[in-house]
């Protein structure tokens, strides 16, 4: 297939509003991750990364839509401005969401994944029918390699990837019991980690089928997906799933693994999904090359997640640099993995790989090149 | 070659039928009861169609591309019952991994060890068109030869599972 | 104690969803896990719910649980005691 290419990215999250400030905030080493305890609900309080009340009225008021769909249009308007009204028939909508509006579940309104889609594309005015891509947590990863799939053809021209996600107690509550949420923030790939920390937020990218720059440079993307077969709630043990799509989107991309200089995969915190990692980074010969986590700083994001974190990894990629891992100190996966404490400076970055896992087991890999 | 099996019905029983189903095609899989109506819908559709099959006829990298529009409306109902109650509040994660449409997809590629792409879409209907130029490009792209694709949509008053099988020319 | 045993293997079957199988199926030191049962990592999240929905007991560490779900004996030891 051929690469597309990346025209602009937008992120909401409770860390904060646009690429470069939540890339800053990290860089400052600051998380939004506190401890939050739902009103009138019998779940203890859990450390999350939550928008604030303030924040979430907000979005309800900002337009027609509902809380998700008005979150996500304000994320996507900036970037959207970058190709023309005419050229809104030639691009495709693409949702990447697990749970949509499931705030709503209790009124009689549809809280269908599709009707989500639909209504975004009535606030943005994109006359084409969307496409919402749910593979749990690697749907935002996933959505990226479908719009890439999809611009194959000429039929469409740009595609408008969102991911967004709710913390709702309907997601706490089942994370809770599935006994899966860390006692305090999360700590992705550290000795001590147990669990992973719940979040919200809005990730969008603008792609385009032919080349084009976005901050003076060409960012293109290619990958590929596998499924681990191995259990609907937990990864392979070796990442055989993880291990193939990284080899799949080295072949696709004509990269070598010597080539990727930055690494940033789904990370967690929780034991079996960080294991998993290491395993298959070392399998594929990444260990020596840089990972980082950015969950430690503002929670997973569920169906968002692949997308904003693939935000920040180009905006590292923009500034030749890896940021630290909020969270992390000492290594504590069977094998070994690099992770920088600091910031790390690279002369060029100009190759990443990102990667993504959720249940059901999917598991996505996106190669992203500077040029 | 094409392969396709259609399971259609309306107004009957689901819990009936997908039994009857189930002892009739031989099914013996004991994880089959411990799954939601979206995911026995699908293995049951899945398990017909490579039951008529060798294994040389599909492979290992076989993708699976699956289309729904309602998903997994009714595990959602379910969990979200179970913590309405604070005095009972016992959600399940056996209910809550069912609350996400794309787990009928993970379990048709763990009964049938299939290791290749995996996606789960929502549509309002069948996007034939789209699906099938998907599909396409992930042949052109030797990303796999084989591809199980199909429309799944479970709702009580009726269900729908379109399967086929596709093998790149 | 062999009122509780029968009402924990009748529990079981009917929250893990295990069909086929009748409480003359589970013997009462048979381990759980590792065995035809074919229990998974979410039945052992789901007994846990289980203890605690129809015994009234907590197990609030999951390691805990490995011991307390080897058998029904050992499900049983542990609501015995802990109601006591």
């Amino acid at each position: 297939m051929n690469d597309v290419y990346i025209l602009d990215t937008n992120v909401i999250t409770p860390l904060g509003k646009g690429v470069e400030n939540v890339y800053e905030a990290i860089r400052a080493g600051r998380t939004s991750i506190a401890e939050y305890r739902f009103p009138k609900s019998p779940l203890p309080p859990y450390f999350v990364s939550k928008f604030s009340e303030d924040e979430t009225d907000n979005f309800r008021q900002l337009n027609e839509g509902s809380l998700l769909e008005n979150a996500i249009v304000e994320a996507a308007g900036p970037i959207m401005s970058k190709i023309d009204h005419s050229d809104l028939k030639k691009t495709i909508l693409i949702v990447a969401t697990t749970k949509g509006n499931i705030d709503q579940i209790n009124s009689n309104s549809s809280q269908s994944l599709i009707s989500l889609a639909k209504n975004i594309t009535g606030l943005l005015q994109i006359p084409n029918k969307p496409l919402v891509v749910s593979n749990a947590c690697a749907s935002g990863v996933s959505a990226l390699l479908v719009a890439q799939n999809l611009l194959q053809s000429d039929k469409y021209q740009y595609a408008l990837v969102c991911g967004g996600d709710l913390l709702t107690e309907f997601v706490l509550s089942g994370f809770h019991a599935f006994q899966a949420v860390s006692k305090g923030p999360c700590k992705p790939y550290d000795k001590n980690r147990s669990g992973m920390t719940p979040g919200e937020g809005i990730g969008t990218f603008l792609i385009s089928r032919s080349p084009v720059k976005m901050n003076g440079k060409s960012y293109s993307f290619q990958g590929s997906q596998a499924n681990d077969a191995n259990h609907i709630s937990g990864p392979s043990r070796t990442g055989r799933g993880l291990q193939k799509a990284i080899r799949e989107a080295m072949r696709h991309t004509g990269v070598s693994n010597e080539e990727i200089s930055a690494l940033n995969c789904h990370g967690t915190g929780t034991i079996y999904n960080d294991e998993m990692e290491a395993i298959a980074l070392n399998k594929t010969g990444l260990a020596d090359t840089p990972i980082n986590s950015y969950k430690g700083a503002f929670g997973h994001c569920f169906g968002a997640a692949g997308l904003i974190e693939s935000a920040i990894c180009l905006e590292q990629m923009k500034r030749n640099e890896v940021l630290p891992s909020m969270g992390f100190s000492e290594v504590g996966t069977s094998m070994e993995l690099t992770i920088p404490v600091n910031s790390l400076p690279l002369s060029n970055l100009d190759c990443s790989l990102k990667t993504s896992s959720g249940f059901g087991g999917n598991n996505s890999a996106v190669i992203f090149k500077k040029s | 070659m094409d392969c396709q099996r259609e399971l259609e019905s309306e107004n009957t029983d689901f819990k009936s039928f997908s039994a009857l189903l189930y002892e009739r095609y031989d099914l013996s899989y004991p994880k089959f009861f411990k799954m939601d109506e979206l995911c026995k819908l699908g293995i049951l559709g899945a398990h017909i169609l490579f039951s008529k099959l060798a294994e040389k006829e599909y492979s290992q990298d076989t993708a699976v591309i699956l289309s729904t529009k309602t998903g997994c409306l009714y595990s959602d109902l379910r969990h979200y019952k179970s913590i309405q109650n604070s005095e009972k509040y016992f959600p399940s994660p056996a209910e809550f991994v069912y609350t996400l449409p794309n787990i009928v997809v993970g379990e048709i590629c763990i009964k049938h060890n299939l290791l290749g792409e995996s996606t789960c879409f929502i549509t309002e209907t069948p996007e034939d068109e789209m699906v099938k130029s998907y599909i396409e490009n992930l042949f052109i792209a030797e990303k796999t030869t084989y591809c199980l694709v199909g429309w799944l949509d479970f709702r009580e008053s009726s269900y729908n599972c379109q399967f086929s099988l596709i093998k790149k020319n | 104690m062999d009122d509780l045993k029968l009402n924990l293997k009748k529990d079981i079957i009917e929250s893990l969803n295990l069909v086929g199988i009748t409480p003359e199926n589970i013997k009462d030191d048979q381990p759980l896990f590792d065995s035809d049962l074919g229990l998974d990592s979410i039945d052992a999240l789901e007994l846990i719910v289980l203890l605690e929905k129809n015994y009234g007991v907590k197990i609030s560490n999951p390691e805990e649980g490995k011991d307390v779900f080897h058998s029904v004996n050992s499900m049983a030891n542990f609501v015995e005691e802990k109601r006591s």
